[in-house]
């Protein structure tokens, strides 16, 4: 027996799935000793700037974590050898793709994008992303299985576009991942030169959160609810802006921000276009068209409680195109994630393949 | 001969024999600021009717000229009679034939409200069409130049903008309004490199007045905190070593004062060598930075400082200032008295740079 | 001249109606409105938008922004549009069919002929 107590075993059905091979589209690596791991990997110039800085950790997990849960990891993904859960790649691998038989996970390293923007010079915040996409792909991306979301700067366009060309033709890197500055959503003309990078080397675009919304919440609760709003910000400034008018083949994947809400926030944008059409007149089809083709939402966290069902229904219905929309992400091995198998069984044979499978395999660079 | 062939003309001779150059003077758009939508694309024109209420809500202007159907509330006023400064004419007559200017730079402060429209296409676009409209209206007189507006919130546009009228030679310099974003912050890079393919200068100014309504007493603590917009655009540029990597830059700052200047260049100097030269591309003395890439305009003045008194302050080598002011009017702001005689006091040599040959510094003549 | 079928009003000289503004015509039983283009054309409406009933034809009919390039606009079907006074719903004067978004309601019009610069409008709606 374990230190940690008993370890839940895989959902047994994982040898019977309606599906090539299972995609999750949200694991996180952790980093928890700081950024000196990764200094030796910057410029010698840059490196004495950062050494002289006061030790710099980064929680993972939402930038308020949760205080009653072991630092926000799951306490039974502990590696036996020490460091949290999420610091090991073999026993990443050994635990959670080999275990649950994921066919591809996305690597997605939270403490860069917190400690890179805690930066206040915005060429010292990309050498530091660039010390940590270099990291990951040097010392943590082990496994065939393990795909990279790359970091790039949102501050500074230039730098991030340097970024792609630099590390984009890698193949372990499989999407483009960027935090929208605060009331700057991802369809503001900022980022374009970033979207043109992503398309030019075939990768989508992964907002992992959505970005902050200001919203003076006061409990982790709050903050948790309200981060369906950087989606809903963001899903609307890109649709409206033309975005996917202007780059027909990108694809916007936002991750860690659940999915409900992007049904009723159809509703509101379709019905506001035929009322708005001329703000926008760029727009040639309905808004939810733009969603259902650009937009793809990892599903964890999944509101299933109290009663998933009616959830379920709602993605077996056609027009709700959630079905095209969802893609499955476990959120391995933060506290709330959703093993596989543990979400979304009662949907039918051909959703399961969509959302568990085909959707991500579609839109992530494989 | 246009406009521009005058210019060209009058470059060389005004260089080698002007006397009075005045760095800030504001052409009063308010029965003019209806025509600027001429100069507006049709489908942007039709959207602005369309919005109505628009980004110039922020203007005390009479804007029913742009949006007929509405009647706008706390700021309108209508256009009786034509208030001075409101026509090149008047301009010509009241300030440059009556004070003996030879050359005048007109800032068009209304336009920059507009040009600071959340949306970055409308706020290039207003932009440019107010640019469009001086350079046509205001800048038939020879001794007439022209700071162009640009929208730091689109450093690309506004790059675009320079280099659309960057060759007329009545731009005398590229205006960037006052924003949130310092003037050190590399995003603004491109705008200074089309600047600098043109030889133009750099003119930081606060734009219009802000919209919002408020009391006497925060218009009062507004004044007070005068400065607190350009120091840190002095100490930005300064720091980050946007002079070492644009030798040639050359910014203005105009109605800003200036009397606060010498404690701020203290204060950089000694902090500059408390660092120990750790910052690198910092290898001159930040005073000799100011000294050689920054000007600062004269008027409104800080203080009731009298002749004597600032001739004194001026004459203080420690302070840069002979070095670093440039005339300005501000007209038609400057009130009852002349603000050229506020500087009577110096000596000849010191009137002749502060009054003409430091502004060939930072505006192209 | 080809003789008109069905029954037409006599509703005014073409003079009667000003360029570019829907005018309201006195046809007892109905709430028409005729616009007149400045190319002379003429379009009858019925004064009832298919959404929700509001009095379609107070609305401007001066044009819509086209479909168009991303941070573009372009402005066209001058006097060819109407757009209902409530939630802006934009139909075209010639199919009736809502403009660039796609819905099946329709607008109820009325073919008008010009016969000796005299407004004849059909009292059949189509």
């Amino acid at each position: 027996m374990s230190a940690v107590g008993t370890r839940e075993q895989p959902v047994r059905h994982a040898q019977r799935r309606p599906y090539e091979m299972l995609v999750d589209t949200d694991v996180h690596p952790v980093l928890r000793e700081g950024i000196e791991r990764v200094v030796p990997y910057m410029p010698k110039a840059w490196q004495e700037t950062f050494r002289q800085l006061p030790p710099m950790t980064a929680p993972s997990g939402l930038g308020r974590p949760f205080p009653y849960t072991g630092y926000s990891l799951a306490l039974d993904a502990q590696p036996p050898q020490g460091g949290p859960p999420g610091s090991d790649p073999r026993f990443m691998v050994e635990d959670f793709f080999d275990r649950y038989d994921v066919g591809i996970g996305q690597l997605i390293l939270l403490e860069a994008l917190v400690a890179a923007g805690s930066c206040a010079d915005p060429e010292m915040s990309a050498v530091l992303i660039s010390a940590f996409n270099d990291w990951m792909l040097d010392e943590f991306v082990i496994d065939p299985r393990m795909r990279y979301s790359l970091l790039v700067s949102s501050a500074d366009a230039e730098l991030a576009v340097a970024e792609i060309r630099r590390l984009g033709p890698n193949p372990s890197v499989c999407s483009v991942a960027i935090s929208p500055v605060a009331g700057k959503p991802l369809g503001d003309k900022h980022y374009r030169p970033i979207l043109e990078a992503a398309v030019e080397h075939g990768l989508p675009m992964m907002a992992h959160g959505g970005g902050k919304v200001p919203t003076g919440s006061e409990t982790y609760i709050e903050d948790r609810v309200n981060v369906a709003l950087g989606g809903w910000v963001n899903v609307n400034s890109l649709v409206m802006q033309g975005v996917f008018e202007r780059y027909p083949s990108l694809k916007v994947m936002i991750v860690e921000c659940g999915f409900s809400w992007v049904v009723p926030l159809m509703w509101r944008m379709d019905a506001a276009w035929r009322r708005n059409r001329v703000d926008v007149p760029w727009l040639k089809k309905w808004p939810s068209e733009y969603i259902r083709d650009h937009i793809r939402l990892a599903t964890q966290p999944v509101d299933d409680d109290p009663d998933a069902a009616e959830l379920y229904r709602l993605i077996e219905v056609e027009k709700s195109h959630l079905a095209d929309i969802l893609v499955y992400s476990s959120d391995y091995p933060h506290w709330d994630n959703d093993r596989p198998g543990r979400v979304l069984n009662t949907l039918s044979n051909a959703t399961k393949a969509k959302i568990f499978c085909d959707n991500a395999k579609a839109t992530l660079r494989l | 001969m246009t406009s521009v062939d005058a210019a060209v003309e009058s470059g060389a001779t005004t260089r080698a024999r002007a006397r009075l150059i005045d760095v800030d003077v504001h052409p009063v758009l308010a029965t003019n600021i209806g025509a600027m939508l001429e100069y507006v694309p049709r489908g942007w024109r039709e959207r602005l009717e369309y919005l109505g209420s628009t980004p110039l809500s922020s203007s005390p202007l009479n804007y029913t000229f742009l949006a007929g159907r509405w009647v706008v509330g706390v700021n309108a006023r209508p256009a009786t009679e034509a208030p001075p400064g409101s026509t090149a004419e008047s301009l010509q007559g009241e300030l440059l034939d009556a004070h003996g200017v030879d050359v005048g730079q007109l800032v068009a402060s209304e336009a920059a409200a507009h040009a600071q429209s959340r949306s970055y296409d409308l706020a290039a676009i207003l932009a440019s069409a107010f640019n469009d409209l001086m350079l046509e209206r205001w800048m038939d007189d020879p001794r007439t130049r022209y700071a162009l507006l640009v929208t730091p919130a689109d450093p690309v546009a506004a790059a675009a903008e320079v280099r659309r009228h960057g060759a007329d030679r009545r731009v005398s310099s590229v205006w960037i309004p006052t924003t949130p974003t310092r003037l050190g912050d590399r995003r603004l890079y491109p705008i200074y490199e089309a600047a600098l393919e043109h030889g133009l200068p750099i003119l930081s100014h606060p734009g219009g007045p802000a919209g919002s309504m408020s009391t006497p007493a925060l218009a009062l603590e507004s004044r007070f905190n005068g400065p607190t917009q350009v120091w840190p655009n002095v100490a930005s540029l300064v720091a980050r070593g946007v002079f070492e990597r644009y030798p040639e830059l050359r910014v203005l700052f105009a109605e800003s004062g200036f009397t606060w200047l010498p404690p701020l260049l203290r204060r950089m100097d000694a902090a500059w060598r408390a660092s120990g030269g750790k910052v690198a591309h910092l290898e001159r003395s930040p005073s000799e930075v100011v000294r050689t890439h920054l000007r600062f305009a004269t008027t409104p003045l800080d203080d009731d400082r009298d002749a004597a008194e600032l001739a004194a302050l001026i004459e203080d080598p420690s302070t840069c200032l002979a070095d670093v002011l440039v005339f300005s009017s501000n007209h038609p702001r400057s009130g009852p008295e002349w603000p050229g005689l506020r500087f009577e006091a110096l000596p000849d040599a010191t009137r002749r740079r502060l009054f003409a040959e430091n502004a060939l510094t930072c505006m192209r003549i | 001249m080809a003789t008109l079928t069905g029954r037409y009003t006599d509703v005014g000289t073409v003079a009667d109606f000003e360029v570019g503004r829907m005018t309201r015509v006195d046809i007892p039983g109905k709430d028409i409105y005729v616009l007149r283009t400045p190319q002379d054309g003429f379009f009858a409406v019925k004064n009832t938008c298919p959404h929700h009933g509001a009095p379609l034809c107070l609305g401007p009919v001066e044009g819509t922004m086209l479909p168009s390039a991303p941070g573009e606009y372009e402005f066209g079907l001058e006097y060819q549009i109407v757009r209902c006074p409530h939630h802006a719903y934009e139909y075209s004067l010639e199919t009736g069919r809502s403009t660039f978004v796609p819905g099946l309601d329709r607008v109820v019009r009325y073919d008008v002929e010009v016969r000796d610069g005299r407004v004849l409008v059909s009292l059949k709606g189509k």
